[in-house]
């Protein structure tokens, strides 16, 4: 067996009074891991202490068998990608991947082929010489994942890597990250909607209330979140054609109208997925986007919990 | 592909090489052009109306250091707040580099255009005023004043962005205009801890303060607020 590449002992940290994560005690080897948890959950805050941004207030995280908050030659070998998508708006795709990949230790008469290369494997070439400002939301994740990719690291650590992007984009940057993963890298990647994690990876590990609720195989857990509904809000130009559309479909449950927005509850995801997409494309809409609220989520973390959930997880 | 890691020094030129392209094509660079234009036409209007003397260089001399309260909390402080603010800081506390190199690398990119402004007004107020108001080595000293100054101020918009980031712009302003100039302008020695009385000084405009006593306080307070920039960077989370 391979030597372990994040090894959390006793680890939490605390935001003064708040807690981020607590006495986490992990292990991660190799090949895709899923953070599943709500927001709030912990997974950022993991996320940012294997990264190197944050040290434990705690317990103590080594990747690679080093600190990555003290160690630069640890995170030499790290590409992390944040939740948020404020880049440095000013600069172009290849302007603002070249700097990152030279700040990551590229050396500088390389570190433009090496941005360029990143960018055309997160298929952004044809725009990476317009300034990020004007990218949509999935062009501006791509960027971040070729900045994340340029100075060919072994570990991703990819926070939310999916949230906000149309499911087009989605699908491109799952076949991506999955391409990534078949050449060997190690990934880490968060999200709060099961959904997204299902289409990356089996393995998972649950994160709520700051702990790792439960580690393993994805499909144990999917079982019980498909026995509470799951809310899917989609912002289109027809949002009353589509809830239309919808509305005979026997899974799902309750639909709710918003102002330039649907909101579908259903028991089956997957099913609710496909017909929304099948739909989409049949009447042509504009989707404007997609979201999954956890409260649904929520529910579920909070059943699991709860010593029934608990014993039904480790089944 | 080959990586190694940067030493702190090359992470430094990286950054402010960052830092300068950044600038070049954000609001403030514009804002700072706009603000400079404003000693010049003072001089120009003095001019138009024929009432050229020294104490027209020293009125211009003095509202161009007026610019010292402004410019580098726009320059300096917004751009190191703004990176930890807008959580932008992830991009680079996850790299391998070490956090002083984020502090100096921003002040090194952005201290040249913070002391292109004045000079460059300065130097048009000279050129628009002419011989009868000030001789050349009166705009030198002028020159070397502001420019260090400058360099003083910036030390103090960094180190107040990395205390307050959310207010930092704000903070700076009020704490270079309405601490540092008056205090500076205070005939006590409190004044030699403000970058206004260094200024004035080495411009030429200090009264009895010595020249001497004028470099080291701009230099410690330099020192002082990078210091203290730094070690706030390596603490924020």
């Amino acid at each position: 067996m391979s030597a372990p590449i994040v090894v959390a002992e006793r680890c939490s940290k605390w935001y003064g009074a708040v807690l981020g994560i607590s006495d986490i005690t992990w292990t991660m080897g190799g090949g895709v891991i899923g953070l599943l948890g709500p927001n709030g959950a912990g997974k950022s805050t993991l996320m940012k202490l294997m990264s190197g941004l944050l040290r434990p207030s705690r317990g103590t995280i080594k990747v690679h068998g080093g600190d990555p908050f003290a160690d630069p030659l640890v995170r030499r070998r790290i590409g992390y990608s944040p939740e948020h998508e404020t880049t440095y708006d000013e600069l172009t795709g290849r302007e603002l991947v070249t700097a990152l990949a030279h700040l990551a230790g590229v050396p500088r008469a390389q570190a433009p082929a090496a941005a360029v290369a990143a960018l055309e494997v997160m298929g952004m070439q044809s725009a990476m010489d317009r300034r990020v400002k004007g990218y949509s939301k999935g062009m501006r994740q791509r960027t971040k994942l070729a900045a994340t990719l340029a100075h060919d690291p072994d570990l991703l650590i990819l926070d939310e890597p999916l949230t906000g992007v149309d499911p087009i984009a989605r699908a491109e940057i799952i076949t991506k990250i999955r391409s990534l993963a078949k050449a060997g890298k190690t990934i880490v990647v968060s999200s709060h909607v099961l959904y997204e994690i299902e289409a990356l990876t089996e393995d998972i590990a649950v994160i709520y209330r700051g702990q790792v609720l439960a580690e393993g195989n994805l499909y144990e857990i999917r079982r019980l979140i498909d026995h509470h509904p799951h809310r899917i809000r989609v912002e289109c130009d027809r949002p009353r054609a589509l809830a239309a559309a919808l509305a005979g479909a026997d899974h799902v449950r309750r639909i709710t109208m918003e102002r330039k927005a649907v909101v579908i509850e259903t028991e089956q995801p997957d099913r609710c997925y496909d017909e929304l997409a099948t739909a989409m494309l049949e009447s042509d809409f504009v989707l404007r986007g997609m979201t999954s609220p956890d409260n649904n989520l929520g529910a579920v973390f909070e059943y699991l919990t709860g010593d029934r959930g608990r014993a039904r997880a480790s089944e | 592909m080959t990586t190694t890691t940067l030493t702190g020094w090359q992470a430094t030129a990286a950054l402010a090489r960052l830092s300068l392209k950044r600038a070049a094509r954000g609001k403030a660079l514009w804002v700072t052009m706009a603000l400079s234009l404003v000693p010049t036409l003072y001089a120009i209007a003095f001019r138009a109306a024929d009432r050229v003397s020294p104490d027209r260089w020293e009125g211009a001399v003095m509202m161009t250091s007026l610019l010292l309260t402004v410019i580098p909390p726009i320059l300096v402080a917004s751009s190191i707040a703004d990176e930890i603010d807008d959580k932008t800081s992830a991009y680079l506390w996850s790299r391998a580099l070490p956090r002083w190199s984020i502090v100096l690398g921003k002040f090194l990119g952005l201290v040249p255009i913070a002391i292109a402004a004045p000079i460059v007004a300065v130097a048009i107020s000279f050129a628009v005023l002419g011989s009868a108001a000030a001789s050349v080595s009166d705009l030198e000293r002028a020159v070397a004043g502001l420019a260090l100054g400058t360099i003083a101020a910036s030390a103090i918009a960094a180190m107040i962005a990395t205390v307050m980031p959310r207010f930092a712009v704000a903070g700076a302003v009020c704490w270079l205009l309405l601490i540092d100039a008056p205090v500076g302008a205070l005939d006590l020695n409190l004044h030699v801890i403000t970058a206004s009385f260094g200024a004035r000084t080495v411009a030429g405009f200090g009264g009895e303060a010595s020249l001497a006593s004028a470099l080291i306080s701009l230099a410690v307070i330099t020192a002082g607020g990078l210091a203290i920039a730094i070690r706030r960077m390596d603490r924020i989370e």
